[in-house]
């Protein structure tokens, strides 16, 4: 069989073609070098290929086997955790919300009935939209990151500028949880950035720029759902760095890195607007603004300290005038963990906070388990995303943090909020269906000891001196 | 002299585990350094080796990854910390298996001592 036949016959039996190819390449290798050995004994070169092709084995049986490896697999833990999740936020918002005669009784704005039909349609759209998210190849994303990223940003910025979208309350809210779709494409970039040094990670902060501005001056609404979307990017940042992908050292790259971050927040608030930058100040001083912007925040606080473990506390606080407060947060508001400590008591609601933890712990693990450094970061940047969301919101609910965000995952009312979560739940299944069908691409790092810096054919370099300050003088 | 398949198969990944417990290595460079090192007994051929990697990766015990050497671009595989833990696992395995081998070829050795004993010992009752 000649070197040709053997390798098509191979791959003709693997039907994923990436895996086809990089098998047809490893053989091939293989193959060479056996063939190599064999002239070196003083065999003619078709011989020796021949006889090298020979020692392979029966390529059908080969291709086979490894089709039957490199199949996409359905990672089926986490689509039940979510499918579960799903159904148990539909259960609790009824429970606690819609379906409670405290709402149902006073006509609470977003408590109609209509709203918890909708909120059940958006959650069957949202799984159908996973689980066509998860059918896709993530590689692309990551292969097109650049463009995609910058598709991305100057569509939203383009929309919000021309004035085509309505404006609620001077800006595009309904837009902020589109941001979160920017953290997995982020992944990609800093991915496509390896190797390339400073201007590597220089690049990667010029994108967190891209994305605060499109979030805080053209959408103009929703900051803690940007910062949630930063601090996602940021933290894919560092561990870029921390693995050493751009060619500097940790110590150094982390150093300038912390230098160019301060840098670039000082700019950041110089480019917030004066409400944006109070909340700032709430958010770090909220007992200074108890009658004022902090009032929200005061006002959960005297809630918190009537709950009951085991009870609701709906009595107690409409004693206390604190309830209709509540009933106004309504489902909108973000503020589903508290309605549910109010109406189940604070036990169930921390069963449900572990119950979070534990998920949030399992996607965790998992992103930090993929052998693709691709899959890896995008995952990871998924998984810390909806992280930094679920974490702000329960200390919201709970009276420790302003910055309120779009809503929990699969606790929380909204049709974008809803579709966003599930796509990142998509990319996250997606990465682990492809787990055994992508490799990484692999990129030459120049790493010379003490060089932190290149320019164009010059290098700066940090060397001991060689002999004490005497050789010298 | 070429082993069996099947005598050779089970132990293949705990062979290959350990050569790469050394070292990182490519395809054709573990099918050498296995041949030499049990003197030609061990000749894998690259249809059962690949495969073989490419299941071990995918259950998380090996890493591969592209690096150029000799002017040729190589997959490369690495062991994981998994990776670790099953040869140790596969290592132990092992020693049971060739202690109970070696117990049964001694206890037929031992039949035979103790069948000469008993006769030894059947004689000596006799003369008593």
């Amino acid at each position: 069989m000649e070197l040709d036949e053997f390798l098509d016959t191979m791959s003709e039996q693997i039907r994923n073609p990436k895996v086809g190819v990089m098998a047809r390449k490893e053989m091939e290798n293989h193959i060479r070098d056996q063939a190599q050995a064999y002239e070196e004994m003083g065999m003619g070169r078709d011989e020796a290929i021949s006889k090298a092709v020979g020692q392979m084995g029966d390529p059908v049986t080969t291709g086979v086997e490894l089709d039957r490896i490199h199949r996409p697999k359905m990672e089926w833990g986490l689509f039940v955790w979510i499918v579960l999740f799903s159904i148990l936020g539909l259960v609790i918002q009824y429970v606690c919300f819609y379906g409670l005669e405290e709402i149902r009784s006073q006509e609470v704005w977003g408590g109609g009935m209509e709203n918890f039909i909708r909120q059940c349609v958006y959650t069957a759209a949202g799984l159908a939209v996973m689980a066509g998210v998860c059918l896709l190849d993530y590689s692309v994303i990551g292969k097109y990151a650049g463009i995609g990223g910058f598709a991305f940003l100057g569509t939203i910025g383009l929309l919000c500028s021309l004035d085509i979208l309505p404006h609620i309350n001077g800006g595009h809210p309904y837009l902020k949880s589109l941001t979160y779709l920017f953290v997995p494409l982020y992944g990609g970039i800093l991915y496509k950035n390896r190797g390339r040094g400073y201007r590597g990670a220089g690049a990667g902060l010029l994108w967190l720029w891209g994305l605060f501005f499109v979030g805080a001056r053209c959408i103009g609404s929703g900051l803690g759902v940007i910062l949630n979307a930063i601090l996602a990017c940021l933290c894919l940042l560092l561990l870029a760095v921390w693995k050493e992908w751009f060619g500097f050292t940790r110590k150094a790259g982390l150093g300038v890195l912390a230098v160019l971050t301060l840098v670039m927040c000082i700019l950041m608030s110089k480019g917030l607007a004066p409400y944006q930058l109070r909340r700032i100040q709430v958010w770090l001083h909220p007992e200074d603004f108890a009658n004022t912007a902090g009032y929200q925040i005061h006002t959960i606080r005297n809630i918190v300290s009537s709950l009951s473990l085991n009870r609701s506390s709906y009595g107690l606080l409409e004693q206390r005038g604190l309830a209709e407060f509540l009933r106004n947060l309504g489902v909108y508001s973000e503020f589903m963990f508290l309605q549910t400590a109010v109406t189940l008591g604070v036990m169930k609601t921390v069963c449900l906070c572990l119950l979070f933890a534990a998920f949030l712990m399992y996607l965790l693990r998992m992103a930090m388990r993929q052998k693709n450094q691709l899959g890896q970061i995008m995952g990871l940047g998924c998984t810390l995303v909806l992280t930094a969301e679920i974490v702000g919101n329960v200390l919201s609910n709970f009276g420790l943090g302003i910055v309120s965000t779009e809503g929990i995952p699969f606790f929380s009312y909204g049709k974008w909020h809803t579709l966003v979560v599930y796509i990142l739940f998509g990319i996250l299944l997606g990465i682990y269906r492809y787990e055994n069908l992508v490799w990484d691409v692999p990129v030459r790092v120049r790493r010379e000891r003490g060089v932190i810096a290149r320019i164009g054919d010059y290098v700066i370099r940090v060397e001991k001196r060689q002999g004490g300050l005497s050789e010298i003088e | 002299m070429a082993s069996d398949k099947n005598q050779l198969s089970g132990n293949t990944a705990m062979l290959l585990l350990q050569l790469l417990s050394e070292k990182d290595m490519y395809g054709y460079e573990m099918i050498e350094t296995l041949q030499q090192r049990s003197n030609d007994v061990f000749e894998l051929k690259a249809g059962t080796l690949y495969p073989l990697l490419h299941g071990m990766e995918a259950r998380n015990q090996l890493i591969s990854y592209e690096k150029e050497a000799g002017g040729k671009v190589r997959r490369y595989y690495r062991i994981t910390t998994e990776g670790r833990k099953e040869l140790k696992q596969k290592k132990k395995e092992w020693e049971i298996y060739r202690e109970a081998v070696a117990q049964v070829i001694a206890g037929c050795d031992m039949g035979y001592a103790g069948g000469i004993c008993s006769w030894i010992g059947g004689v000596g009752y006799g003369i008593g």
